[in-house]
């Protein structure tokens, strides 16, 4: 019996345990409680400094609600600091990123899913190897082959870095979502004259795309919160990005708190909308044929 | 059906083609760099100054105008300010270095100062000095700076800003302890004793106010505080020619000792001494949780904003000196030249704009970083700020940190003992004893 | 891993080969004809995109590495070929091995704590529950920080006067104050829960999606078959999540012993060495000390223990 796909989004919805009864009810609720709480403590700490000024926030004992609410901090990094041009560069570099390892992750996954390659296990163990050196090591090689290429301070070299980074759990989630979709799709398109691709494009990958959007918000993600490869290759301020300018607030002499968890908050902004306008997408595939085994 | 194939492949590649001709104009577009200002004219020279200070909410704006005026006055000339974080700054600089991208200024901080000159990432600057007037021009900057900033008789860094350790105490604090709030500790055992009077208990026996904040992560800033402590009992980490360490000499050891003990033994120290950094112990201060901190003046300004009320109970001192004429080690920041600049004449005269008395003087009043030269804490606006006169008085007998180029990793491992020792690891003695074992491999390398 | 439950009479798509000039035929179910080269040449066109991108962005800077490696800098750009020197140096220096531990220690705790957390999060936002998007994005909000600002955010809550989590404590009843990051042994996990509440929500997910690929109809035949709701998730969850579980191991493994920014933010290796992994280790020896042949065999030897680790992973499932 194989797991039909693609039924209809109320019935995925109602996949998973039936209607718990009153003792797991209040099991459940309380499970929801404490993850709310684990989630968010840190978060609204970072919420409550953001709104106050600094001669509320070392308080011995610590206190949470700011006496006096300001938004002062946030005018401050707008203002003082570039931000807007932060943002820019991060929106920027974070969405290129994400389409071209979606559109990499997707073709190579396919590859993977559909056809035997020779060595195809060596390479994608090859695909997780490029991963594996850390990131303080490569640095200055890849500082000099991107000086080399006379491609310092530029959106490519970063946006390629990026994608560097997050295609190896691309192409691996890919596969794995591909694998759940059933081969007969793809076959059947193929016999009615489409080529390999023109399947991919026309019936796997439609099939796929709340597992397509699960890997873009992981790889927004990884782009979005790099901070090493962000500061050192862009050599001039005009490349920054929103890691970057948080980290600006961490200074030799002191640290500025309250403009440092301000920009931390802003820097959820985009990433809430994105999740929050893909989210429908996600429902339907976290139910359809999505990781298998 | 083969119509259909040709229309479907028809489709596949016309959208195939379109798909990739957008591809390669985004690609394109996205190569080229991309500039925040419009590109200088032509006939200018366009210099790049990184510093971690660009990101200071005090000093920056300060550091900008500074530059808007040198470029006013040298309209030849623009410099291009590139605020760089400082988590990671050695990591960018010495990347762009070793690729020969290094930007023509760069600022070094006493730490990896010596390091940056071993490995050849700073120019030499005696030819631009002896045009500048040689010893003279030298000789207007406090010896200790120019001294680190030295090697084999060359000169490779101007300092910024520097400033002796002091002390930091609560005059509001002694008065309630029954102390004259004009007469700081002078020496180690007045220190202790004041301390002793400061800490106090509530009703339940908790102690609610400590004497001391004692600085014991294995940063640079807490290294240098303790390093502090030994130059003030007359100890020296390492021999004068850097070859030998000197921890497991008494005087060292005895520093160490009391140090931890303050901690350890008096309990004059509020806990968690091994997490606590500058910016802790400072707020602690704020807080008025503790009396007294050793710290660099241009603290002061965090702690008033963490807690207004204390501006008018805070007054600094100097180190309390356990052997007679103990010298006090600084703190600096310098800026230097990076060796593949094409414009070193250029950035020559930014060096020297930023070494005017004019310009420390506005860096100090915007920032509280502490002049390099003598003659400012001269100036009419500078002679009655009390917390700048002390500064003026202990900076009269300053001594650098080792010279040596392995200092930062030499301080990582002094840290280490200071972290053992207070959390009762191991005794001071043997702390050190270890210490001593570990560094003098290292000072063997050239 | 074979695909579970498909009749045998399809041929599955990867093991199909494909024969040029045969017609279409409903019982061979071929691939079409007009192909001048074998199917796996179409498959390596697939593949080939994103290994071009990776060997270009990648493969320069990793074999400048390795040939760093071999070479030790003795400043002023003067480079010495010292063969294998670093190597040898490397087994014998205890800081090494120390950071190796402390690596191997903060990993394990890491991806454990990712996967169990993730399982219990997944298992728990699969069941009916009322607002359950506003859930998920709860769960997702950890993920949605640079290391950065959670690394200072936690420094700050735990810190022994002015951190929240000691006020807390105390106030509940515990004697404090809890010097997280002076007791050696305190150090390191303080260090891993901060680094398994930023990194759950990647396990979380992709386990809430492998879950809710599991068939309805499986649980019930194994309800109507008298199986408790334990041997149920032992016998019909488990096995379907198993890829899932692998990826994730192995993903988070390779990402967690690599991890740098946010160890070096919270404690830079403190209280003396206690929390000093490999990859601040490297940091240091290469911008500290200026050994940049030293820490490029340390990433070598990072990535070859990694290499490994990764194979014992993924034959499983490859």
């Amino acid at each position: 019996m194989r797991p039909v796909p693609n039924a209809s989004p109320r019935r995925q919805q109602q996949r998973g345990l039936d209607e718990p009864g009153p003792l797991a009810r209040t099991g459940q609720l309380v499970a929801l409680a404490a993850l709310t709480v684990f989630c968010l403590f840190p978060f609204a700490w970072i919420v409550a400094t953001s709104l106050k000024d600094l001669s509320e926030t070392f308080l011995i004992p610590p206190s949470w609600l700011p006496r006096r609410l300001s938004l002062e901090n946030f005018v401050k990094i707008w203002t003082i600091q570039a931000f807007g041009r932060y943002f820019f560069n991060s929106l920027l570099i974070s969405g290129a990123t994400t389409l071209l390892s979606i559109v990499l992750a997707s073709l190579a996954g396919y590859g993977f899913s559909r056809f035997k390659l020779p060595g195809g296990r060596a390479m994608m163990v090859a695909v997780l190897a490029a991963q594996m050196f850390p990131g303080i090591v490569l640095l200055i090689p890849y500082f000099r082959l991107a000086s080399r290429a006379q491609m310092l301070n530029t959106y490519l070299v970063l946006i390629l870095a990026y994608t560097s980074f997050s295609l190896p759990f691309c192409v691996w989630m890919m596969k794995g979502f591909f694998d759940g979709i059933p081969t007969e799709l793809d076959e059947a398109a193929v016999i009615d004259g489409c080529s390999s691709l023109g399947a991919f494009t026309r019936v796997v990958l439609p099939l796929s795309l709340p597992g397509l959007v699960a890997t873009a918000i992981f790889s927004f993600l990884v782009a979005w919160n790099e901070y090493l490869f962000a500061v050192v290759l862009a050599t001039r301020e005009n490349m920054y990005v929103v890691t970057v300018g948080i980290a600006s607030n961490i200074g030799q002499f002191r640290i500025q708190w309250n403009e440092l968890m301000a920009g931390a908050v802003l820097a959820t902004v985009p990433t809430i909308i994105l999740y929050s306008l893909l989210e429908r997408h996600l429902v339907r595939g976290l139910s359809a044929g999505a990781v298998k085994g | 059906m083969t119509k259909k194939t040709q229309t479907h492949s028809r489709v596949d590649h016309q959208s195939r083609r379109k798909f990739l001709k957008l591809g390669l104009a985004a690609g394109a577009s996205l190569a080229m760099p991309f500039r925040l200002s419009p590109a200088a004219a032509q006939a200018k020279v366009n210099l790049t100054y990184i510093s971690y200070e660009l990101t200071s909410a005090a000093a920056g704006p300060e550091l900008k105008r500074q530059l808007a005026e040198f470029e006013k006055a040298n309209p030849g000339i623009t410099v291009e300010g590139i605020p760089t974080p400082l988590a990671q700054y050695t990591a960018k600089v010495v990347a762009q270095a070793k690729a020969g991208e290094m930007p023509d200024i760069a600022t070094a901080d006493v730490l990896w100062l010596r390091g940056w000159i071993k490995e050849g990432y700073l120019k030499d600057l005696t030819p631009y000095v002896e045009k500048a007037g040689g010893k003279a021009f030298l000789g207007k900057f406090y010896d200790s700076l120019i001294q680190l900033a030295s090697d084999a008789g060359k000169v490779y860094a101007i300092p910024s800003f520097a400033g002796g350790y002091i002390i930091y105490y609560n005059t509001e604090m002694y008065k309630e302890a029954g102390l004259d709030p004009n007469k700081p500790p002078t020496n180690w055992d007045e220190l202790l004793t004041y301390c002793k009077k400061l800490t106090k208990k509530d009703a339940s026996g908790n102690t609610v106010q400590w004497g001391w904040g004692i600085h014991g992560q294995n940063i640079p800033a807490d290294v240098s505080r303790f390093l502090q402590w030994m130059y003030s009992n007359g100890a020296d980490p390492l021999s004068p020619d850097g070859k030998t360490a000197l921890l497991d000499q008494p005087k060292a050891i005895e520093t160490l000792k009391f140090w931890s003990e303050l901690y350890t033994k008096h309990g004059v120290v509020p806990p968690g001494a091994v997490q606590a950094g500058p910016g802790e112990v400072r707020s602690m201060f704020a807080q008025k949780k503790i009396a007294m901190l050793v710290g660099i003046i241009w603290g002061l300004d965090q702690v008033f904003a963490e807690n207004p009320a204390v501006r008018n109970a805070t007054a600094i001192a100097p180190f309390p000196k356990q052997v007679p004429n103990a010298p006090s080690l600084f703190q600096a920041v310098y800026n230097g030249m990076s060796a593949n600049t094409k414009h070193p004449e250029e950035a020559w005269k930014v060096l020297e704009y930023f070494a005017r008395p004019e310009s420390g003087l506005a860096l100090y009043k915007a920032t509280r970083y502490g002049p390099v030269r003598p003659d400012i804490f001269a100036h009419a606006e500078v002679k009655n700020d009390p917390y700048a006169q002390v500064l003026a008085k202990v900076n009269q007998h300053l001594k650098p940190p080792p010279t040596i180029p392995q200092w930062e990793r030499v301080s990582k491992i002094i840290g280490d003992a200071m972290q053992r020792a207070l959390t009762g690891a191991k005794t001071p003695e043997a702390a050190f004893k270890e210490a001593n074992a570990q560094i003098n491999p290292i000072l063997k390398q050239s | 891993m074979p695909r579970s439950t498909q009749s045998s009479s399809s041929p599955k798509a990867s093991d199909a080969t494909g024969v040029p000039g045969q017609p279409e035929d409903s019982r061979t179910r071929s691939i079409v004809p007009s192909r001048r080269w074998p199917r796996w040449l179409t498959g390596l066109a697939f593949v080939a995109p994103a290994f071009l991108v990776l060997g270009a962005v990648v493969a320069f800077p990793m074999v400048d590495t390795v040939w760093l490696s071999f070479m030790e800098t003795r400043g002023k750009d003067q480079t010495v070929f010292v063969g294998l020197a670093n190597y040898w140096r490397l087994l014998q220096d205890a800081d090494f091995w120390s950071a190796f531990r402390n690596s191997v220690t903060f990993t394990t705790g890491s991806v454990l704590g990712h996967v169990l957390l993730g399982l219990a999060v997944a298992l728990l936002l699969n069941q009916r529950i009322p607002f359950q998007p506003v859930f998920r994005v709860i769960s997702l909000v950890p993920w949605m920080f640079a290391a950065v600002v959670v690394a200072m955010t936690w420094r700050w809550m735990l810190d022994a006067q002015l951190g929240i989590i000691n006020a807390i404590l105390t106030s509940v009843g515990f004697s404090g104050p809890f010097l997280w990051f002076e007791n050696a042994r305190l150090a390191l996990p303080a260090i891993i829960v901060t680094n398994i509440w930023r990194g759950f929500p990647f396990a979380s997910i992709t386990l809430l999606a492998a879950l809710q690929a599991i068939p309805k109809e499986q649980y019930e035949a194994a309800s109507v078959d008298g199986a408790s709701s334990f041997m149920q998730f032992r016998f019909v969850t488990l096995p379907h999540l198993r890829f899932a579980l692998v990826i994730i191991a192995t993903l988070d493994t390779i990402w967690n012993f690599k991890h740098f920014d946010l160890i070096q933010v919270m404690t830079n290796g403190g209280p003396a060495g206690a929390t000093e992994v490999l990859t601040t280790l490297a940091y240091k020896v290469s911008f500290e000390n200026f050994e940049f042949g030293y820490a490029a065999a340390m990433g070598v030897v990072m990535s070859l223990v990694l290499l490994a680790t990764t194979v014992v992973y993924v034959r499983r499932i490859l």
